[in-house]
Parts: structure tokens; sequence; C-alpha cells
């Protein structure tokens, strides 16, 4: 259990919040209730938003439209699965909705030819998750779209394709050329770090 | 390092990662949440836009299943009519052919005559008083054997197998009783020949009702009578008719006419006194008086009144019209560039009513949406740039001078932002129209008002001071009004039957803003004149008469 969860736990705790509680308060349009929401979770959804946008601006629109998505379906939730995967889930559907708008183009990638970099786990072992959001952020729109489904939020490529809207090889082939950048990338910084 | 591994490192150490959120965020949920928060317009709402389209298709189930009971209904009241008038005349001719005393086929058409011919002033002043009994009494005959076709119509054909059966048995002998007392008569007794009369108008009334639905009468008779021999003759007189005058109107005459034509010239024909013999002429006239009575009953109404639905829509365009109210024209100048008027549309209902022949009063609901392109520049960034200058020269010493000179440029970016305003009206139209038709084709000049109930404006403008603003008129500025906007309204409008009770209709308009839709504090007045052409359907109600 990361910090993370151990931080909004001692919060519910103190407020003597449960998932089904939370839930009910902003349904019923609680304001309070609905900052708490926002209090906990805001951050995290920040980060997944940061991942798909250009810049910090963007992101901020991404999660506040995220948010202001939430709590107009929150009566929907059926309290089947993790209500924080369900928010996520809206969030990065706002984020994907934005990537449309900008109208990336996923080219089909022959990966056979490449060589893939060789990476050691010491290697990347010592970055933070700063250094590595910088790192995604520098991936070209394609590739960090696919990488970050796949990867982080864990969609499947056939999902991913339904998506973007692209053929699952397709997505295979981001992925792989993706992470093949990015393991690059960590190369490059581990030489300058040396 | 397999690929998962690496795919699991960078999970872990983003999926639970937390940035940075600033600190107005949350002020700009709650900001947005209001915004969405503020009710919709009525007409926007999504229960309105289904009670509007329940009425329109409820209104048009009722009305085709309206029409079509309305024809099952007479189609129903016809085939009873002409089962029982076939009847009558069965029993007509089998009296008279039962009777086979020429003198009583004489006394049934004489009698006949009688009753038809009220002005028939041979028969003297006793006669002339027992034509206008007898006229009451085919008249109230009428509306007995009517009341008897629709209680025949509930009854099962046993039913009406079994009357019938009655009736055979009891004509005859009214028959019977007329010759004695027409003889009688010709010896000088007016009351027996009264009596006869009478007892013979009752008979007449009932045939005059079934001449009234002819056509197939005369089918019915041919297979009714080819079996009897005692409808030989009016079956052999209906087959030529058949052949000849499809009119059974004609054939009825004709087989009167005959009748008596043919008794004239028998021996001890009484008939032959002229006072009470009916002139061809007279019985046409009063077929053709008995015809209009029965044929205006049960048919449909189709003459052009009463009420009507009207359903339209209409492609439309915009024009505005700016004056100023305060504000320099080069302010106006700068508003009218900013916008440019888009195709609208309009759509509603309404209902009409015949006042008269050719005039029709319409009145009903419409929604009207406008859009407009509003076009501007928006001043995104502006920064100060620093500018160093460096320059060199020598003095006549030798020695080099560096002078650096600073100056501030102030660099903007402007956008062209476009937002497309929306103007949603609910309206009420009052028209008056006078329509013509020729054949199938009809047209119409209307004139009148139309009355703004309610309108929502979308999008963004200038205010006076050149700044954008929120366009709604529920906005905190409200620079529109709201509603109490009036326009004038004329049209020509081309209708087309396409089918029972329904036209096609096209009509051109042209409507002129009365009122200004704007407030006198924005410093211009603004109106909205329109042009398009309404496409729509125009449905006749059916009335309670021509479905009873």
């Amino acid at each position: 259990m990361c910090l993370y969860q151990l931080f909004v736990s001692i919060l519910k705790y103190l407020y003597h919040l449960s998932d089904y509680e939370l839930i009910k308060g902003c349904i019923e349009q609680n304001p309070q209730t609905q900052r708490m929401l926002f209090e906990l979770y805001a951050g995290k959804f920040m980060t997944v938003c940061l991942r798909y946008a250009i810049d910090s601006m963007e992101a901020e629109d991404m999660l506040q439209e995220g948010f202001v998505r939430i709590f107009n379906n929150l009566h929907q939730f059926k309290f089947e699965g993790s209500f924080e995967g369900w928010m996520r889930r809206i969030v990065v559907n706002v984020c994907l909705k934005h990537l449309q708008r900008r109208k990336i183009q996923f080219k089909e990638i022959d990966i056979e030819n490449n060589n893939e970099p060789q990476l050691s786990p010491y290697a990347y072992s010592n970055l933070g998750a700063d250094e590595l959001m910088k790192l995604i952020n520098q991936l070209p729109e394609g590739y960090k779209a696919v990488f970050n489904l796949n990867v982080i939020e864990g969609y499947s490529h056939d999902e991913i394709a339904e998506l973007l809207g692209i053929q699952a090889s397709t997505s295979r082939s981001q992925l792989v050329k993706a992470r093949r950048l990015l393991q690059e990338q960590i190369i490059k910084l581990e030489k300058i770090a040396v | 390092m397999t690929e998962n591994l690496f795919d699991n490192f960078i999970k872990d150490k983003l999926s639970n990662h937390e940035s940075y959120v600033p600190q107005n965020l949350w002020d700009k949920i709650v900001a947005e949440k209001e915004i969405k928060k503020k009710p919709l317009p009525f007409w926007k709402n999504g229960y309105f836009k289904g009670i509007i389209l329940a009425l329109i298709v409820t209104g048009l189930i009722s009305s085709t299943i309206f029409i079509s009971t309305n024809y099952s209904l007479v189609s129903n009241s016809t085939k009873n009519q002409i089962i029982k008038s076939t009847t009558n005349v069965i029993e007509a001719t089998k009296t008279t052919n039962e009777s086979t005393s020429k003198n009583s086929l004489i006394s049934v058409d004489k009698n006949i005559n009688n009753i038809k011919s009220p002005k028939d002033n041979k028969i003297g002043s006793s006669a002339n008083e027992d034509n206008n009994e007898r006229s009451i009494t085919t008249e109230n005959s009428k509306e007995t054997s009517i009341a008897k076709i629709n209680s025949i119509h509930s009854i099962s054909k046993r039913a009406l197998k079994s009357s019938l059966v009655k009736k055979e048995h009891t004509i005859p002998n009214r028959i019977i009783n007329a010759p004695t007392a027409y003889n009688d008569n010709n010896g000088g007794g007016d009351e027996n020949v009264s009596e006869s009369k009478s007892l013979l108008s009752k008979e007449k009334a009932t045939i005059n009702s079934a001449r009234s639905f002819a056509k197939t009468t005369k089918q019915m008779q041919h297979s009714a009578t080819p079996n009897s021999e005692n409808n030989a003759l009016l079956a052999s007189r209906d087959v030529k008719e058949s052949n000849q005058k499809p009119n059974i109107s004609e054939s009825y005459k004709d087989n009167i006419s005959t009748s008596i034509v043919e008794n004239k010239f028998e021996k001890g024909n009484i008939i032959s006194s002229d006072k009470n013999v009916l002139q061809l002429k007279d019985i046409n006239k009063t077929l053709s008086s008995e015809n209009k009575n029965t044929t205006t009953i049960h048919l449909p109404d189709t003459k052009r009144k009463g009420w009507y639905v009207e359903l339209y829509a209409s492609p439309d365009i915009d024009t505005k019209q700016i004056n100023s109210n305060g504000l320099s024209n080069n302010y106006l100048q700068k508003q009218d560039s900013a916008t440019k008027s888009f195709a609208g549309i309009t759509a509603g209902f309404r209902i009409s009513k015949t006042i008269s022949n050719h005039f029709l009063i319409k009145s009903g609901i419409q929604f009207k949406e406008s859009a407009e392109r509003f076009r501007y520049l928006k001043q995104t960034d502006i920064k100060n740039v620093t500018v160093l200058t460096t320059r060199s020269y020598t003095d006549n010493s030798g020695t080099t001078v560096y002078q650096t000179d600073s100056s501030v440029v102030q660099q903007s970016s402007v956008v062209v932002k476009t937002v497309f305003n929306t103007y949603k009206s609910l309206e009420i139209p009052l028209i008056g129209s006078w329509e013509s038709n020729f054949k199938k084709l009809h047209w119409a000049v209307s004139g009148g008002a139309i009355l703004n109930l309610a309108t929502y404006y979308e999008g963004q403008t200038f205010d006076n001071t050149l700044n954008v603003v929120p366009l709604g008129a529920t906005q905190t500025n409200g620079l529109f009004k709201s509603n109490a906007n009036v326009s004038l309204y004329g049209s020509v409008s081309l209708l087309y039957n396409v089918g029972n009770s329904i036209d096609a209709f096209a009509e051109p308009y042209y409507r002129y803003g009365l009122s200004n839709s704007s407030n006198s504090s924005i410093g211009y007045n603004q109106r909205f004149n329109s042009a398009g052409i309404n496409f729509g359907l125009r449905y006749k109600i059916p009335t309670l008469k021509s479905i009873k």
C-alpha cells in the first residue's frame, strides 16, 4: 500500500466517510463533500492529465472538465468495482477527447528491423516519478498516448484501438516504439549522469 | 531487461503519483458547475420536446383514425340503407305485383303522384289539404325510415329478415284496400280516397328512402328479383335502365312514369282522369328535391368549412437592422461587420377555422431558431521585450567607444475568435387568410402578426464599450429582451389536395419586426426581419356531423 492510499484512508477516517457516503454527498450536491472528493483525487488525476496534455494549462482544463463530468455522472456509478477506477476512466476519456481534437497521426511502424537498446534495471531504478514524467512527455504524441493507455492505465491493444480509432496492430507498434524511445532516453540520461 | 519489468516499474512509479494542482482550479470547477446548473429554458427541456412531439403524433394518429372511422361509418350506414331500401323496393314491387290488379298498381302510382305534386290544384281543396298532410307524413316517414335503418344496423341479419317477412304480410293488405278506396273516391267518397292515400303515402315514403341509394339498389335488385316472378316488372325495368341509364333516380322515375303510362291505357283505368295523373315534369322536380334531401345525410363533408390542423417547417433567412440609440456610427459599423446572419429554421403547428367560404383565421405555436456568426479579435498575450542595441564608434583620438541603448518593445498577439450566436424563440402566430381554389389547387393570401412568447439567446456580442460580453438575455447585463416582440407576417400559399382531407402546401412569407429586441441601455436598436418558405401538411379535422 503506498503512501497516497494511506493518506486517502486517513482522510476518510478523519471525516468518517466511506466511499458510499462520499458518493452520496456528492450526488446530493453537498459542496463540502464535493470539495473533499476533489482534494482526495485531484493530485492523482492531475498526473494522469499531465501525461496526456501538451502543457500544464491543457492538463488543468482536462482535470477541470474531468471533475465536472464526475460530479454530473456520479449517480450512474453502480458500486461495481473501484470508485477510483471509475473516476480515472472518466478523466482518461476526457484526456482522449482532447487528443482527438488535436488530431494526432498514428503511423504504423515496422518494428522488426529496429534493434532494442539494452537497458539494465540499475539504469532506471534511481529515476524519480517527475523525471519519468518529463521523459514520457518528450515522447511523440501518438507514442505517448498508447504508452500511457497500455502501460499505466492497463488498457489492452484492442481497447486502445477502439478508443483512439486505430488498428490494434498500430497500437502494438506504437507501444514498442515508445518503449524503445523511452529506454534510449533513459540511457542518455544515465550517460549524462555518469 | 524484459519489457514487463520496465512496464511495471513505470506503472508503479506513476500510477499513484500526485502532481501539483493549482489552488484556483476548484473555483473554476465550481463556476463551471454553476453555469451548467442554470435551468434550461422550457423549450430546451427534453420533457417539453417529448410532450410536443407526443401531441403532434397523437394529433396525427387521431386525425387518421377519425378520418378512417368516418368513412367506415359512412360505408356501414350506406350499406344498411341500401339493404333497407332494397327491401322496400322489393316489397313495393312485390306488393304491386301480388295484387295482380292493375287498378291497385295505378292507385299506388296515383297516390304517389298526389304526394309528389302538392301543387296540383286539379284535385280540389280537400285534396290540397290532404297533400299538405301527406307531405308532412312523408317527411315523418323518412325520419322513421332513417331511424329504422339505424336500428337495423344494430340488429342481426336474422332480425332483418323477420322484419321483411312481416312487411310482406302487412303491405299487401293495405294495397288491397287501396283500389276499393280509390273506386269509392270516384264514386264521390273523398274520405276514403284520403285514407287510401295516407296508407299508401307511408309506402311511398319507404320507397323514397330507397331511391336515395340507387346504384347499389339496382345491383341488389338484380340479385334479389330474378327468382321471383312477382318482381318481374321492376326487375325488367331495372335491367333496361342499368344498360341505358346508370342513374337510379332516372330508373326510378322511369319505373313510375312507365307504370303510369302503362296503366293509363288499361281497361277501367281510373287514372285516366287528368286530375290525378302526375306529369313526368313534376316527378322530375320532386325526385330532384328528394335526392337533395337524402344525399346530405351521411356523405362526408367535402365543402371547405370546419377546422384544420397545419404542420409546417421552414428554412428562413434573417436580416438584422441596427440603428443608433446614442452610440457612434463607428461603433455600429464594428458591430455590424463583426456579425453575419446565417440561415434559421421555423417549425410549428397551426389550427385554422373557416369564418366564411373563403376566409380563415389561424393560430398556433411555432419555434424559431436563428444563427449568427460573431467574429472578433481577442488579445491573448502581451509581452514587454527589452531590446538592447550596442553601437561602437571611434573618436579622433582613436579610442573605440561602445554605446548600448535599451528600448522596450511591447509585443501582443491576437486571435480571431469566432462564436456562433443563436436566437431561439417560441411564438404565437395570429393570421387571417383568404383562400380560393381551382380544382385541386388552392391558393391563399395571408397576413397577420406573430407574437413572441419567449426568446433565449446564446453566444457573445459587444457591449457599448466594445468589450465582448455574453449575449444571453438571462445574463446579468441583459442586453436583449427575452419576450414581447411583435412581427408583421405576410404570405402567399399554394395548397394541393393530396388525399382525403389532406393538403400539402408551400407558403413563401416575409416577417417584418415591429419592435426592438434590444434593451434601451445597450445604446442601439436591433430588430430582425426574416423571409422563408413554409412547407407543410394541412389536415381537415372531421366534424361530428360527418361522423354521425
